[in-house]
């Protein structure tokens, strides 16, 4: 039924033509309100679809054409003025809660109506404000400060709160807070992400996806769905091209095989690809699906790793092999009983596999003599522990957008990775990369799942092939079973220990199931070792790491990178041997643990892609976090409740990561004086919403001299920035920020040379002044002076400096993390009443934005730990792939008392000092939590989530839930 | 997908409009279940109530009459609503969704994880259908009714009412929503009213244990869970076994008979816990 809507829009009449069932949110899109996001398909939990409704917040999802008729809607563009900033937008922006922003309109939009209807919040008034808001940056928790800042500038316009601590008083804006530089645009709702971009008349991408975890395509009849007239082209394994690769983002060459094709005869998993319909509507593509006739010949599914490594197991990659180097020397034998229907798998260099048995990767290692340590021991303690399958959940969904401008194609693309994802696409395409441009747009979230090459390779081969622009955005559905998520692990723990205390031997035994494909199959896991057993000083140490093909859901780099899986293991263990030993687990941990000017050694067997090396800690920040956090949780003292049905347990762990990856990673930035004195930022650097680019530009205003004000950004465009390899293994803030740091100083040299130029005085004995200016002995001159005389007719053109960064130093961020939680021994529930996450990420350049990276770090992983879980059924298809049933935490699942400190020190490789924060932040909540129900009630509990039936079968109440 | 929408503007209007389309139509509140990709229904053609005027509380000398269009926020943020059916109706977490859920919306879509259902059952509210029936909610609901609700008619209480939602998190599935209604005589339970959402298809009333609790048979904790487990067989869900799903409904409605005969309300004045 089609009819003619009349409402009211920010004030404005709007009369519009519409089927009366169309979806409110997608109306209002089509009507060109950008600001009204989707990131849960119309099932109300997100809230990024939120208007005020005849002034009352709803979500537009849940509307259909037909009820807006008469109403009045405000969008956050009623909020701002121009480019002003309405307060409670300023104050959200200036607490740090706009990281990727995708909702962060739709959150302004909530707080608004809320400080209408209260003036004086309480916290509850503000959780209920924001009860219907999901989102993974923060971890809510800075909401509360931004609607304290918003309450009072309400009263006084001209009130400051101080949003975090500071840090480095020697320096103006580094180490303090100042307003993110994407932060206005994106709390105001602006066009900024991926599907902003898209022109009117852009065809779109709807995949067919399998119903079945394991099966042979048989026969595809595309004759009816062809057919259909604004049908435009349909790719399945019959037309897609030849080329097999990784979809991994990760340096050349990857350690990750290249086991797929973008369309392959057979389907690996409940969701995986069988055609790309691309069509000039959305409707017409959905139609053609179901006009697709498919023949599967199915297959038993392999869903556990268990199921993978039985001597009868199904094959799931039983291809043929092929290695670009170092081949073994069977390699006829074992392409004997290949299957050409499987396709291929080429390996860039070998990763210890043997798909024959499953085996996608594999890995051993280790340092001393490990029977010797054992022998040595008073104590062995082995247990296993085991983790879920767990999504990232982005707000934003995988989203693509490409086109062609003239010969070369243009990707429009929500990534971690632009100069790997050219890389890829080129190669898939068959096409040099100067064919083709990516650039970046703001990332609506990402926490690793985009680091991979998820649907732009199609895409992108459908506008190359078509000519036609082309978008494909994936649902929430496809997000949980087409993109990535962590790998579920089993690892085994040995311990060897003195009474004392003091570890003599230490085994990890890690088995991950990595799912149909093996991106990240190899490094993950090694990860669950590599960011673990260095936090314990042992002479005798082992690993083995095996991973496994299955026919799960795909994994993939999720924050963290097998880090929080190994971190459960291992400091649960810990806390375990401490039991055994009946000490304190704080003294035991203080017993081993890593301190300043340690040298690793167990690294010198775990590299990522390439030989390891040891490695000297030169900024260790755990003595303070330690003594600071048993202190803010009155360590030693036991809690009681007026409930005796509630036990009180508390528990401390100790967390680890990297700074990007040594050896293997490179950064580059330029940066260009302009002809009035200011800047302009050339980033190779590819901010997430972590607030990279403010990082950056606070590297240049600090060294340059210069208010942030006068330094623009221009980030991760393969065509007007430099090369980088990309933002993850929390490599951002050190090598991206480093580049930064040093193309400022490269710029600094140039523009102080320039000066002495004019002068006429050496260079070294001029100084660069804040605010951007030069001393002479003789006088002054300003930045725009020297611009001016560079870009003269007889000047030696624009000022720029350029910089690249690499290092073979590696700078881990620490942390400790303590935890209380409250276990009700009748009911089974577990609360966590105290979260405290102290963080050595050496200098915090940006304090509130740092602190909000931990806060939601710290959050997503307490959602593992306690509520999330990808289920299947036995046929391995997901029955949880929505964000209601899946179990994200909401700002209701919140800590009673959540704090995040931290704790400064001064790396001598990092910019400024500065070493990563975020990805550290997930490692903590598993192993801490664990400990603590533990603590509260003597019950172990070796696999997440931990649930209430999981206590209550500890405390025999119930049978034991099934295993595994 | 909906693709035929009615805004009646009067009672009468509905109904016809009911007679005519038959089961291929249903009745709309706001649409947030209708509408909601995860719950909807594949109702092509709605009958909505937004022009009826549903959406005043009224309270009478005997009972409190909550048309059928009230939502759930308007609910909680009534003063003269019973302090415990406010509660249960923040047990729905998310306020935007609170904002359009309406109460009539609410009994009507009659799922056994409903936050109302229970609580109005346990205070024995009835419902007034067009054209111009009176039943109990129990009746509507077990009875599977279709009739448009107009307004809900809860008796003020004599006794004390208590609600419990069990789930693993503020938002996402409940596992049980159970409400408990006691009425006492001095010492002795004089009526009982339990209901319980969550393992069936739909809230169920538990009469044996109501029962037992006024002949007296069921003097402590340990007594009712066992009766209470006896009286249900909960199926396993997605989020919860069957034995911890029979254990949690044994306890949580022990634990509710124990506050309601102690008077104690946890929450004092909270709507959300």
């Amino acid at each position: 039924m089609s009819m003619k809507i009349k409402f009211t829009l920010n004030g404005t009449f709007r009369s519009i033509d519409a089927q009366a069932g169309e979806n409110g949110q997608k109306l209002l899109q089509r009507i060109g309100i950008h600001s009204v996001r989707n990131s849960d398909d119309g099932t109300g939990i997100a809230g990024s679809d939120a208007v005020l409704f005849d002034g009352r917040i709803v979500n537009t999802g849940l509307l259909v054409a037909a009820q807006i008729e008469g109403h009045d809607i405000k969008t956050v563009e009623s909020l701002s003025d121009g480019r002003t900033l309405s307060v409670v937008q300023a104050a959200m922006v200036d607490a740090g809660v706009v990281q990727s922003g995708y909702n962060s309109s739709a959150a302004a939009l909530m707080l608004t109506d809320l400080l209408e209807r209260i003036p004086e919040p309480t916290g509850t008034d503000i959780r209920d404000a924001l009860s219907g808001f999901y989102t993974r940056d923060n971890g809510y928790q800075q909401f509360f400060k931004a609607v304290e800042i918003a309450k009072q500038r309400r009263k006084d316009p001209a009130h400051i709160t101080g949003v975090a601590e500071e840090f480095r008083e020697d320096l103006r804006d580094v180490g303090t807070a100042r307003r993110k530089v994407d932060g206005p645009k994106l709390v105001m709702g602006k066009r900024a992400f991926v599907e902003d971009m898209v022109e009117p008349g852009s065809c779109v991408i709807k995949m067919l996806r399998s119903p079945h975890a394991h099966a042979y395509i048989q026969d595809i009849d595309l004759t009816e769905a062809e057919n259909l007239p604004g049908v435009v082209l349909i790719i399945t394994h019959r037309n897609c091209p030849d080329v097999y690769y990784t979809p991994a983002g990760q340096n050349f060459p990857e350690p990750s095989p290249y086991d797929r094709k973008m369309f392959n005869e057979k389907v690996r998993h409940c969701g995986d690809r069988v055609a790309a319909v691309v069509a000039e509507t959305e409707e017409i593509a959905c139609k053609a699906l179901k006009q697709i006739k498919v023949t599967y010949v199915v297959l038993r599914p392999v869903l556990s790793i268990a199921e993978a490594a039985a001597s009868d197991a199904p094959l799931v990659q039983n291809g043929l092999l092929e290695y670009r180097a170092h081949a073994p020397d069977n390699l006829e034998a074992l392409n004997r009983p290949a299957d050409p229907r499987d396709g291929k798998i080429l390996y860039p260099f070998p990763i210890g596999a043997d798909p024959r048995k499953n085996i996608a990767a594999s890995a051993a290692g280790g340092i001393g003599d490990i029977e010797k340590g054992y022998a040595a021991a008073d104590v062995i303690l082995e247990r296993e522990y085991q983790t879920s399958q767990v999504q990232q959940t982005p707000c934003e969904t995988h989203t693509v957008y490409t086109r062609m401008d003239g010969d070369r194609l243009i990707i429009h693309a929500s990534t971690q990775v632009p100069w790997h994802m050219r890389r890829i696409v080129a190669r898939v395409l068959g096409i040099s990369e100067n064919k083709i441009r990516v650039i970046k747009e703001r990332v609506g979230g990402a926490y690793g799942s985009k680091q991979d090459i998820l649907l732009e390779d199609v895409c992108a081969y459908a506008t190359w092939k078509t000519g036609r622009s082309v978008f494909f955005q994936f649902d929430r559905e496809e997000e949980f079973t087409a993109a990535s998520s962590r790998h579920p692990m089993k690892i085994r723990v040995k311990l060897g220990a003195k009474r004392d205390g003091t570890l003599t031997a230490v085994t990890m035994n890690v088995k991950a199931n990595t799912g149909p494909f093996a991106n990240h199959g190899l490094t993950v896991p090694m990860n669950a070792c590599s960011k673990s057993l260095p936090l314990f000083l042992c002479e005798n140490i082992k690993f083995d790491v095996t991973s496994y093909y299955s026919n799960i859901f795909p994994t993939g780099a999720y924050q963290g990178y097998g880090a929080p899986q190994g971190s459960f293991a291992l400091q649960t263990a810990m806390a375990e041997l401490a039991e055994e030993l009946r000490m304190d687990c704080k003294v035991l941990i203080e017993k081993n643990r890593v301190r300043e000017g340690a040298m690793l050694e167990i690294l010198r067997c775990l590299g990522e892609g390439r030989e390891g090396a040891p490695a000297l800690v030169r900024s260790c920040g755990l003595d303070a976090a330690l003594n600071l956090g048993a202190a803010m949780i009155a360590w030693g003292q036991k809690e009681t409740s007026r409930d005796a049905d509630i036990k009180i347990g508390k528990a401390v762990v100790i967390v680890q990561q990297g700074s990007g990856l040594p050896g293997l990673d490179q950064a580059s930035a330029a940066i260009t004086l302009q002809s009035d004195g200011s800047f302009i930022v050339h980033s190779g650097g590819t901010d997430l919403g972590t607030g990279l680019d403010t990082l950056c530009v606070k590297m240049a205003s600090e060294t340059l001299c210069t208010d942030m004000e006068k330094i623009s950004i221009i980030s991760a465009d393969t065509d007007h920035t430099p090369f980088d390899t990309g933002a993850y293994a929390s490599s951002g803030t050190f090598f991206s920020g480093n580049a930064a740091l040093m193309a400022a100083r490269d710029l600094k040299k140039k523009i102080l040379a320039e000066a002495a130029k004019i002068l006429k005085e050496p260079a070294k004995k001029l100084k660069m002044l804040y605010p951007a200016r030069v001393q002479g002995s003789s006088r002054t001159l300003s930045f725009e002076d020297i611009a001016r005389h560079a870009e003269n007719g007889s000047g030696r053109g624009p000022l720029a400096g350029r910089a690249t960064f690499t290092t073979e130093h590696a700078a881990f961020p620490y942390g400790a993390h303590f935890c209380e939680v409250a276990v009700n021994t009748r009911s089974g529930e577990i609360k966590v009443r105290k979260y405290y996450a102290l963080q050595d990420c050496g200098t915090p350049i940006n304090p509130e934005l740092a602190e909000g990276q931990v806060y939601g770090g710290v959050l997503k992983a307490i959602g593992h730990s306690l509520w999330e879980e990808m289920k299947m059924d036995k046929n391995g298809a997901c029955l949880n792939s929505n964000l209601w049933e899946y179990g994200g935490p909401t700002i209701g699942d919140l800590p009673e008392d959540f704090r995040v400190k931290l704790v400064a020190t001064n790396d001598p490789f990092g910019p400024f000092g500065a070493k990563s924060v975020s990805e550290l932040s997930c490692n903590g909540p598993a192993p801490a939590i664990a400990i603590a129900i533990h603590d509260a009630v003597g019950v172990w509990l070796r696999a997440w989530p931990f649930t209430p039936e999981k206590i209550l079968a500890g405390l025999k109440k119930i049978p034991e839930p099934k295993k595994e | 997908m909906i693709k035929a929408f009615y805004k009646p503007g009067s009672v009468a209007e509905a109904v016809k409009l009911k007679e005519q389309f038959g089961a291929k139509s249903c009745w709309f509140g706001n649409g947030t279940l209708i509408n909601n990709a995860l719950f909807g229904s594949r109702c092509e053609r709605v009958i909505s109530v937004e022009k009826l005027q549903l959406n005043r509380i009224a309270s009478r000398n005997s009972h409190l009459e909550i048309g059928a269009g009230v939502t759930l926020q308007q609910m909680i943020d009534a003063p003269e609503i019973e302090l415990v059916l406010r509660q249960a109706a923040g047990h729905l977490w998310s306020r935007n969704i609170r904002n359009m859920a309406t109460i009539g919306g609410n009994i009507g879509a009659n799922r056994t994880d409903s936050c109302l259902i229970p609580c109005l059952m346990a205070l024995s509210a009835e419902v007034e259908t067009a054209p111009g029936k009176r039943m109990s909610v129990e009746e509507y609901v077990r009875e599977r009714h279709n009739e448009l609700i107009l307004k809900v008619l809860i008796p003020l209480p004599e006794g004390v009412c208590r609600v419990q939602r069990v789930a693993r998190q503020a938002k996402g599935p409940t596992i049980i929503t159970a409400a408990v209604y006691i009425l006492q005589s001095g010492q002795r339970i004089k009526k009982a009213i339990i209901a319980l959402g969550g393992i069936a298809e739909q809230v169920t009333r538990l009469t044996a244990v109501e029962q037992g609790l006024e002949k007296g048979s069921l003097a402590d904790k340990p007594a009712i869970e066992r009766a209470v487990a006896k009286g249900i067989t909960p199926r396993p869900t997605l989020s919860a076994s069957a034995a911890y799903l029979s254990y949690i409904s044994s306890v949580t409605i022990a634990d509710l008979v124990a506050a309601c005969q102690e008077g104690k309300n946890e929450y004092e004045n909270q709507i959300h816990p």
